[in-house]
């Protein structure tokens, strides 16, 4: 593999490279100060800042107006706390925690954790990106996306290709859920044509990208490999080729054109 | 000053703390040993004086999964068989914490055996309810693990050809500090037994007979019942483990005969804990390490730090 000093590595949203350890956080957040201090109302999981009347279960959405900024994340209190009692359970439940199977009550929870997903997404893009990209020239006309344990062999085959005189760039992904959608739209956009190398036979990390984003199935070339070997970097390199000059890929890979989506 | 300020706080503490204000009635059926449970649990935590906020109540699948809607205090319903490695997380990371984890048979014996065989060996302190009514109850009625060579269910139509694992052997053998059986018809006799197992410290293993009147069809009542320590024909010495281990193969066996036998097995009050042996070789820190939570000046370590990956 080559040294990493022989190509430039950024990140999609252009800051430098990547740190050897991400960031770590300075301190906790501190425990709301406004947990009820009667024990008439669980301050359950959600609801510790509601105030106990409002929280009943006949009015199951009650709280959903004091709990719209909070992503979704209830506050937390640790068992041995005064007044922060709470009833934990993966069946549907209250807002105190009690298993209830009342409709509109599903709905507003199920809709509430759904709200989890935005958050994180929404903090991650606040922080160091977890994607890798590789970028050893500039304006690439083309891009290999992939993920996982092949992500540094597809490093090595785009240098290969690069010094070979190809506009190609990559970018690993490393979160998957919730997806990074703008860091690989932005990543698709500017490029013609996508490679999307992944070791399956099924190619579930290109199904993934279009389900996640809708779009880009006309650009996303698939590299497939799943002999039970993990990819070389002259695989990459080869099925890279098969897109600009149309000839067959390694016969341990299979290469699928892009479709649509 | 400790952010887990419910601890301990040593004061009179009355029954009805631990009843509920939103459900507080339970809807196990008529006759459901589970009650007994539930009164007992109650009964033994204000004998203790323990405030219902340090008491963590931890739980599995099943009608007896429901205890901790209840019973008022910190409660955690796991998922199936899973409720000894929540309390077993819960006790390390704040010592102080009084830790209840209940659930069925089927869910502990069966799904989570082998979290039991493990939690008994390891000798975590806590206190572990086993509700024992020898079937699957909240699905039904299906063949458990206790239940008796045999028994014919809707699993096994022509009768169980499995003869029933021995719960009382089997935390003996794997470890357990404490073994009891009590039943739900019982109540007295559960309480004074769950007070001995709270105050216990080490893993204490309570095989609870509930009985289930309304998918146990072939369900003995638990009576008449007989406590082992109450009669002069069982004299064995329950510190020692050869006189334990032949006591309730006893009663293991008599069970399926009629004869219902309990009281306490096994008690050796001195065996070290998990929590204890973790501090005294320094991978546990002496100070709690849930008071790290609130702890806003606090240097976190990263598990990754820890970690030599290639030595």
């Amino acid at each position: 593999m080559s040294t990493s000093s022989t190509r430039a590595r950024a990140t999609p949203t252009g800051s430098s490279s990547r740190p050897a350890t991400p960031p770590r956080p300075t301190s906790r957040p501190a425990p709301p100060s406004n947990w009820p201090t009667t024990t008439s109302c669980r301050p359950s999981c959600c609801t510790i800042r509601s105030s106990p009347a409002s929280c009943g279960p006949s009015t199951s959405r009650c709280s959903t107006a004091s709990r719209d900024d909070d992503g979704g994340v209830s506050p937390r209190s640790i068992p041995g706390q005064q007044g922060g009692r709470f009833l934990a359970t993966g069946n549907e439940h209250t807002p105190e925690g009690h298993i209830s199977e009342d409709t509109d009550n599903r709905v507003a929870q199920l809709e509430r954790r759904l709200r989890k997903l935005e958050a994180i997404r929404e903090e991650l893009d606040g922080r160091e990106t977890h994607q890798t990209l590789c970028e050893p020239v500039e304006d690439a006309d083309y891009g290999i996306l992939t993920f996982g344990s092949q992500q540094g062999t597809v490093e090595e085959a785009v240098d290969r290709l690069a010094a070979d005189g190809h506009a190609v760039k990559s970018l690993g992904v490393s979160a998957l859920m919730p997806f990074p959608e703008a860091e690989v739209t932005t990543f698709l956009e500017s490029v013609d044509e996508a490679l999307v190398v992944e070791m399956n036979g099924s190619a579930q990390f290109r199904g993934l990208v279009q389900k996640e984003l809708g779009r880009f199935g006309p650009k996303l070339h698939s590299l497939l490999k799943y002999n039970g070997n993990p990819f070389e970097p002259g695989e990459v390199v080869e099925g890279f080729e098969t897109i600009i000059d149309g000839d067959e890929p390694a016969p341990t890979t299979r290469f699928v054109p892009a479709a649509g989506d | 000053m400790s952010a887990f300020n419910a601890i301990g706080s040593d004061r009179e503490v009355e029954r009805k703390e631990f009843t509920p204000g939103i459900e507080p009635q339970a809807t196990w059926c008529p006759g459901c040993g589970d009650f007994g449970v539930l009164k007992a649990l109650k009964g033994a935590m204000a004998e203790l004086g323990r405030d219902p906020e340090e008491v963590l109540l931890v739980t599995g699948i099943g009608c007896s999964g429901k205890l901790n809607s209840y019973f008022e205090s910190y409660g955690f319903h796991t998922i199936h068989g899973r409720s000894l490695p929540v309390a077993r997380a819960a006790k390390l990371a704040n010592p102080d914490l009084e830790v209840v984890a209940a659930g069925g048979d089927g869910d502990g014996y069966g799904i989570g055996g082998n979290h039991f065989m493990h939690t008994a060996r390891e000798n975590h302190d806590m206190t572990y309810i086993v509700f024992n009514n020898e079937i699957f109850g909240l699905t039904k009625g299906q063949t458990s693990p206790t239940s008796p060579k045999g028994h014919e269910s809707k699993t096994q139509p022509h009768g169980s050809a499995k003869s029933p694992i021995r719960p009382l052997s089997l935390a003996l053998t794997s470890g357990a500090s404490y073994v009891a059986r009590t039943a739900a018809v019982n109540p007295n006799q559960a309480q004074e037994i769950l007070v001995e197992a709270i105050e216990h410290d080490g893993f204490a293993h309570i095989d609870f007979l509930t009985q289930c009147p309304t998918w146990n069809k072939d369900a003995k009542q638990y009576v008449p019942y007989i406590d082992v320590q109450q009669n002069d024909d069982y004299d064995f010495d329950r510190s020692d483990r050869g006189e334990a281990a032949e006591m309730m193969q006893r009663t293991e066996r008599s069970l399926y005969e009629g004869e219902v036998l309990t009281g306490r097995f096994y008690h050796e009050p001195d065996r070290p804990s998990y929590g204890e042996e973790k501090r005294e070789v320094g991978e546990m820190p002496e100070e709690p390490l849930a008071e790290q939570y609130h702890d806003d000046d606090y240097e976190w370590e990263r598990s990754y730090d820890l970690l030599d990956t290639h030595k």
